[in-house]
């Protein structure tokens, strides 16, 4: 059933305080709400027998099939007449009490294999992985079907049944949790002589597990009420028991006399259903750190566009006229709240003139990388461009994104950071790159492939036919890295992007990937962006170098000029972290 | 290719299990089975001869032994009160079951691949939506979705076949009239809930580096969604469907009993209620082997969608 | 690329393919084409509200029998009055002792195997009947005899006044459809014969129609199609959308019929709501053993408003298990246990069984118990009388009732125009309703009156059964209740030649 499906989302996650949790649930609406309705439905079913309008069963033969609203009948009446509110009052119990026994024996038996399967690993943890992947390949409704033919109606017997088919989503839970748990544990148990303590791993387990065990019953108890009213429905219950499901298979049955006695039953079961389906959301997004509150309002990131593009319209465009690509003053951020706007990159500058290799140095969070996707117009999704323009020969690509989409893979090409997943895993070398040209230069699927053929052997590829039909997880990183190359080179752009090339990849490599670069540039007249944290990649390769921190540029020059005559202190300091960093190293 | 043929093995394995389970379950109690079919005013003589002559007192894997040899050449017993073969039961009844299920899983991956491309992809309020939808089809079972699509599309609008069911060699329309209501009873839920977890796979295909790449590389948005992201995924998009049988399973057997449709599900409520116990063990069999298949089918599809699965 | 493209198609034609295969696999049964403008239709589809309980020709039930009526002929034909008309036999003779049938069977009548219809296998199905089947009680010690090809007699060991009902209830199946035992297949002499190509159990039965049946042109549709819907819901929703040409309505539904524009064909007053008080001797429930009980379970229940409300007007209060102008019936008949709860109460007391008992009632589905034992619950536990209800279904229900496991039934059984059949049925010690059969020296006796007088002598012995019984409480008779049949003005349905009264016949259909 649907419900049973959504259990199957559950993640495990950190585990909050418990106050805090509550007192946040209580802050979010849907989450009042939804206890609210739940706790009404509990108090309705202790408290029956002092609500009850009429005792159950109870048939008045003047309320046959009265109508909703009639006096005396909220619901109206049954076609034996039986008040309809009532029957669903008495049926409450027998509702909670199902949904109450499949949670405890799910958990029960869920938790107890996760934790044995986890801890001790090994052959349990292969037959309770068996049995668990039988367990949940079985069709639940079916099993309980059959077993009616063995026990008649009971009810309690299915829920219980239902519980042990259900504990496997406990089991995956819990076992996931302990593995991770185990592995903290033994680094800090290496440091202490003498045993690990079973009742220390089991309670900091049983803590950390609280949470996802928890969200998940939610949903559990939801899919045991759907179960239990299908049951009911389906006529395998017990006929003298006033329960939810037989109130709604009676009212079926009578619909042409009481239209409308399907409704309260309906709506009963379907509303209880979703209460717990609702509220285990709530208490996952409680409990588990989430970024949904801090996507910017929609309003708020329209303004903010709006003004930096009125600006750009506005200002004066003083570029270097020299320079083949010129950012100017870009600014940008990233969303930290509804209505704010964390600033990343403080409006920067930057010239780069045709052929030349510019490094853009930096430690990590400087805003190099920011400033890379920028150009290309690739900044995640939730990035905000508040300010700046970047000028292609002129034109501001930020102020027109038709301009963008143009340059893009056209005249502006992207060597990124980490080969194996930057290439596509469905598809052969040979497609992607295929397709990826095709998509930007109008030519044959064959003229294609042979100038790839040919593109592939420059960039250092022994066999490129061979390779072409190779899928990504069959080629080595180095491979890779120079595929990506290939791809970003050979539609022939004016610039190339490079987000730390060689970062990932060994160290022999990593020399022959950079001549590759300078000898690509030297023979096609590439312009380069090249954004890296290694000074010694800096020195080999590039013309002109930028100094990031902290969003700004500090000091540019050219190669000779920095290293030897560095003018900021920040500069100096990562120099000389830099070389001793080689000193150790060589 | 021989992580497919180690599946089928574990399959195999998974079926003789739970049929051996659910046959000492139903089969257990011999006396009561043969007074059952007796009739409550037989004498006791007359009891223990049927037990005698139905095999009952044989230890049950003597039985079960003789029945999965039965099963094999396709003979799953007989009903223990018509005489009907259990097999020609089920050949009038499994493509009944089959068309609801096989149709409805074919529509909820075209909508909710649809749905789920529409809200990872624009967000927004067609993502919230969406969110909204597939909680409401989740929380609300199959049998209350049928009931209501009954009370709207037969009772007071007319449109459609509340009920009963027309064979496509007898009538197309008929057919496909009398198929609408069930299959859109099932498809609700089965959307919901596959849009909700396609959204999820696509937006996590969606954040994967490849994609920037991808458009760093100048392809257009829908060429990387439709192209690359939905083939990449389609992996745990095939997972999806193959839960959301298990759950057609179940939820098919409210809709046949809600609308009167002559497939495995009706056949298993009345076999249960009656005590037909060969008529029940049939039911569960082939309940699983569907299950099975499908799994093996997804695992099968999954190797052709995805190189890396391929190499074992 | 292309092979990237050809692979993700697979993905989507795997389930395709299965689907196909589903589809091309599907043989399931038919359904009633719409009459075309004025033409008459081929087939008529009717609905049944309980499957057919297997092909065994003796424990075919008389209610919703038409499969019976379809596979099988009988002996003799019981028009609605209750006399005998030809059938397999066309010319029969009743002894003047009432004791012994003798029958003719038609010449040339065949059994759809091609085996003849003759006396040798009238006498085998008789055999059967007497000895296995289940109404064997009825024929208890019968000597059944051929005396020639065509000729068979019957030879009952007392008078029995109901001699043609007998002829009329048995099926003449095919011999060798009896040998078997297993009654997969139906073999007889009917009017249609079973396709199984086009017939799910459960669910759907096909049936042909039979050239070679001597009284086809009664019979003229060339198909018939039984669908079983047991769901009233569903069996209503099926007319309204002539999925069926008619079926069994209840008052629960007959006026969305009626509103839907289908012909109502109404049997007054054909059968009597009640409980059967069967262990008058209080073997198995003392209690019951007590006339002041069984007097006080008569006046717990408010018979007018169960008649207005729980069947919607379409029932009158009886406080006689009789049919209304059967000769049993007592015209003016006071209410011999008006409806007066605190009376009940000082009866029980006074019975010596204030603290009550507790009391089990069968139920099956399709018999209205679902509106009634709600009702009937509550008011038997003012008196302190714990109902607890048993939920039978399959094959073995109607059986299992009939044991006498449960001595009290609640059933809405058909009265009789011929109240020496209610008498038979109810009264008698053997009666197949009298479920704990224990004998009572007041009811012989006054049955060898019925048996042995002159037609005044008759009616005075059925009043004087009828007034003992009802002194003597052994029922709680409640209401005589309306049966309705509905069906689409596209068909002709005759008045129902039935003769319990329960619905239209086969044969009515044309």
């Amino acid at each position: 059933m649907s419900a049973e499906v959504s259990m199957n989302e559950s993640a495990t996650a950190e585990p909050a305080a418990g106050r805090s949790v509550l007192r946040r649930l209580l802050k979010n609406p849907l989450g009042m709400l939804c206890s609210a309705f739940l706790l009404f439905i509990i108090v309705l079913g202790v408290f029956t027998p002092l609500i009850a309008p009429f005792k159950p069963n109870e048939a008045n033969l003047n309320s046959v099939n009265a109508q909703p609203f009639s006096p005396g009948h909220l619901f109206g009446a049954d076609r034996a007449g039986r008040d309809v509110l009532s029957q669903l009052l008495w049926g409450t119990n027998g509702t909670l009490l199902g949904s109450l026994l499949v949670l405890v024996i799910a958990i029960v038996l869920g938790v107890t294999a996760g934790l044995l399967a986890g801890f001790y690993r090994g052959k349990i943890e292969a037959v309770a992985g068996f049995v668990t992947d039988v367990v949940m390949s079985l069709p639940s409704i079916v099993l309980l079907i059959a077993l009616f033919a063995l026990t008649g109606p009971n009810v309690m017997i299915a829920m219980a049944v239902f519980g042990v088919l259900v504990s496997p989503t406990y089991y995956r839970l819990v076992r996931s949790v302990v593995l991770s748990v185990r592995s903290e544990l033994y680094i800090d148990a290496a440091k202490v002589v003498g045993l690990t303590d079973a009742r220390i791993i089991a309670r900091h387990v049983l803590w950390a597990v609280r949470a996802p065990v928890v969200i998940q019953s939610s949903f559990v108890a939801a899919s045991g009420i759907a179960i239990q009213a299908g049951v009911e429905f389906l006529g395998l219950g017990d006929p003298e028991q006033p329960s939810w499901g037989g109130t709604l298979q009676d009212a079926n049955g009578n619909i042409y006399n009481n239209q409308f006695g399907v409704i309260w039953p309906a709506l009963l079961v379907s509303l209880t259903i979703l209460s717990l389906i609702l509220f285990g959301n709530v208490l996952r997004d409680v409990m588990q750190a989430s970024a949904h509150d801090k996507n910017l309002k929609k309003s708020r990131r329209r303004t903010l566009l709006q003004n930096a593009q009125s600006e750009r319209t506005s200002a004066k465009s003083s570029n270097d006229e020299k320079a083949f690509l010129s950012i100017r003053g870009l600014k940008v951020g990233y969303p930290d709240g509804p209505e704010d706007v964390r600033t990343v990159v403080h409006g920067v500058d930057l010239d780069v003139r045709r052929g030349e290799i510019h490094g853009l140095v930096g430690e990590s969070g400087s805003g190099k990388s920011q400033m890379a996707f920028s150009t290309l117009g690739i900044l995640p999704k939730e990035a905000v461009i508040l300010g700046g323009s970047i000028f292609l020969e002129g034109q501001d690509l930020l102020a027109d994104k038709k301009a963008q989409a143009a340059a893009r893979g056209r005249r502006i090409g992207y060597i990124p950071q980490e080969p194996m997943s930057n290439l596509d895993p469905s598809f052969t070398i040979g497609a992607q790159l295929v397709y990826g040209l095709r998509a930007v230069k109008n030519i044959s699927a064959k003229d294609a492939k042979e100038e790839l053929l040919a593109l592939l052997t420059r960039v250092g590829i022994r066999n490129p036919k061979n390779v072409m039909r190779l899928y990504p997880h069959e080629i080595s990183g180095g491979m890779a890295q120079r595929v990506l190359i290939c791809g970003a080179v050979a539609a022939d752009p004016e610039l190339i992007v490079a987000d730390e090339p060689t970062t990932a990849l060994d160290v022999t490599v990593q020399a022959e990937v950079l001549e590759l670069l300078r000898e690509l540039s030297t023979e096609r007249g590439l312009a380069m962006i090249l954004v890296t944290h290694n000074l010694g990649v800096v020195a080999d390769l590039c013309d002109t170098v930028s100094v990031m921190k902290d969003g700004r540029i500090v000091e540019r020059n050219d190669v000779e000029s920095l290293f030897n005559n560095p003018q900021q202190e920040y500069t100096k300091t990562l120099l000389e972290s830099s070389r001793s960093v080689e000193l150790t190293e060589a | 290719m021989l992580s497919v043929l180690k599946n089928l093995i574990r399959s195999v394995a998974i079926l003789l299990l739970v049929t051996f389970a659910t046959f000492c379950l139903m089969f257990g109690n011999g006396t009561g089975i043969a007074r059952s079919i007796l009739g409550y005013q037989a004498a006791e003589v007359d009891v223990q001869q049927k037990v005698i002559e139905l095999g009952l007192d044989r230890p049950l894997l003597t039985q079960f032994g003789d029945w999965i040899a039965h099963a094999v050449t396709g003979n799953l017993g007989e009903s223990f009160f018509t005489g009907q073969t259990v097999t020609s039961a089920l050949a009038t009844r499994v493509p009944v079951t089959l068309t609801l299920i096989v149709l409805t899983l074919i529509l909820t991956v075209i909508f909710s691949v649809l749905l789920g491309v529409a809200a990872a992809v624009y967000g927004g309020w067609l993502d919230k939506v969406l969110q909204f939808i597939s909680v409401l089809g989740a929380a609300i079972p199959p049998f209350i979705i049928a009931i209501a699509l009954i009370f709207t599309f037969a009772i007071s609008v007319r449109l459609l076949p509340a009920t009963g069911y027309v064979s496509p060699d007898q009538s197309v329309t008929g057919w496909i009239m009398s198929i609408t209501l069930p299959i859109a009873a099932l498809l609700i839920g089965s959307v919901a809930s596959a849009a909700s977890q396609f959204r999820g796979a696509v937006l996590d295909a969606l954040s994967k580096d490849y994609v920037r790449t991808l458009r760093a590389r100048g392809l257009k948005e829908s060429r990387v969604i439709f192209r690359h992201v939905l083939r990449n995924a389609g992996g745990p998009g095939l997972t999806v469907l193959s839960l959301q049988t298990l759950g057609l399973l179940g939820g098919a057997i409210f809709v046949e009993q809600v609308m009167a449709l002559p497939g495995m599900g009706q056949m298993a409520n009345q076999s249960a209620q009656q005590g037909d116990v060969p008529m029940v063990m049939g039911t569960v069999v082939v309940t699983i082997i569907i299950v099975l298949c499908v799994n093996l089918l997804s695992d099968f599809a999954n190797t052709i969608l995805n190189p890396k699965a391929r190499t074992r | 690329m292309l092979r990237s493209r050809r692979r993700a198609l697979v993905s989507i034609v795997t389930p395709v393919a299965i689907g196909i295969m589903a589809l091309t696999g599907c043989t399931s049964a038919g359904q009633s084409g719409d009459a075309a403008g004025g033409t008459k239709q081929e087939t008529l589809t009717l609905g049944m509200t309980a499957d057919i309980q297997g092909w065994d020709p003796t424990i075919q039930p008389g209610y919703q029998g038409w499969s019976a009526d379809a596979v099988w002929d009988s002996l003799l034909r019981c028009d609605k009055n209750g006399k005998p008309q030809p059938s397999l036999a066309d010319k029969w003779e009743f002894s003047a002792d009432q004791k012994t049938a003798t029958l003719h069977i038609r010449e040339g009548a065949k059994f759809t195997d091609g085996t003849p219809v003759d006396a040798a296998a009238v006498k085998a199905n008789l055999d059967y009947v007497a000895s296995a089947g289940g109404a064997a009680a009825r024929w208890a010690n019968t000597t059944i005899k051929s005396t020639d090809d065509q000729t068979v007699s019957v030879s009952w060991p007392e008078a029995n006044p109901l001699l043609a009902l007998r002829l009329c209830e048995p099926k003449i199946a095919s011999p060798e459809s009896l040998k078997s035992k297993k009654f997969n297949e139906p073999v007889g002499s009917g009017p249609y014969t079973l396709d199984e190509s086009a017939t799910t159990r459960g669910s759907v039965y096909t049936f042909t129609k039979n050239e070679e049946f001597w009284d086809s042109e009664n019979f003229p549709y060339k198909k018939l199609v039984l669908k079983v819907l047991e769901d009233e819901t569903a069996s209503i929703n099926a007319l309204k959308t002539k999925q069926l040409d008619g079926t069994i309505v209840s008052s629960a539904t007959l006026e969305e019929a009626k509103g839907a524009g289908q012909n109502i064909q109404t049997l007054t007053g054909t059968s009597t709501t009640r409980l059967l008080l069967t262990d008058h001797e209080g073997k198995k429930i003392p209690a019951l053993g007590n006339l002041d009980v069984r007097k006080a379970m008569n006046m717990v229940f408010d018979r007018e408003a169960m008649s207005s409300k729980l069947y919607q007007g379409h029932a009158k209060p009886a406080t006689q298990i009789f049919r209304e102008g059967s000769d049993a019936y007592i015209a003016d008949m006071a209410d011999p246990y008006p409806y007066n709860v605190d009376e009940a109460k000082k009866l029980m007391k006074k019975a010596g069984f204030e603290d009550g008992f507790t009391l089990q009632i069968p139920t099956m589905k399709g018999q209205n118990h679902e509106t009634l034992m709600p009702y009937i619950t509550q008011q038997l536990a003012q008196i302190n009388i714990k109902v607890e209800q048993v939920a039978l279904s399959g094959p073995n229900a109607i059986s299992e009732i009939l044991s006498g496991k449960f001595p009290v039934p609640l059933w809405q059984l058909g009265n009789y125009g011929e109240s020496v059949q209610d008498i038979t049925d109810y009264v008698n010690a053997d009666g197949i309703w009298n479920v704990s059969h224990q004998k009572d020296e007041k009811v012989s006796a006054l049955w060898n009156k019925v048996k042995t007088s002159d037609e005044a002598g008759r009616k005075a012995a059925q009043q004087e059964l009828n007034q003992y019984v009802t002194d003597q409480a052994w029922f709680v008779p409640m209401v005589s209740m309306d049966r309705f049949y509905a069906s689409n003005p596209n068909i002709t349905v005759e008045e129902s030649s039935d003769y319990s009264g329960l619905h239209p016949l086969l044969r009515d259909f044309k």
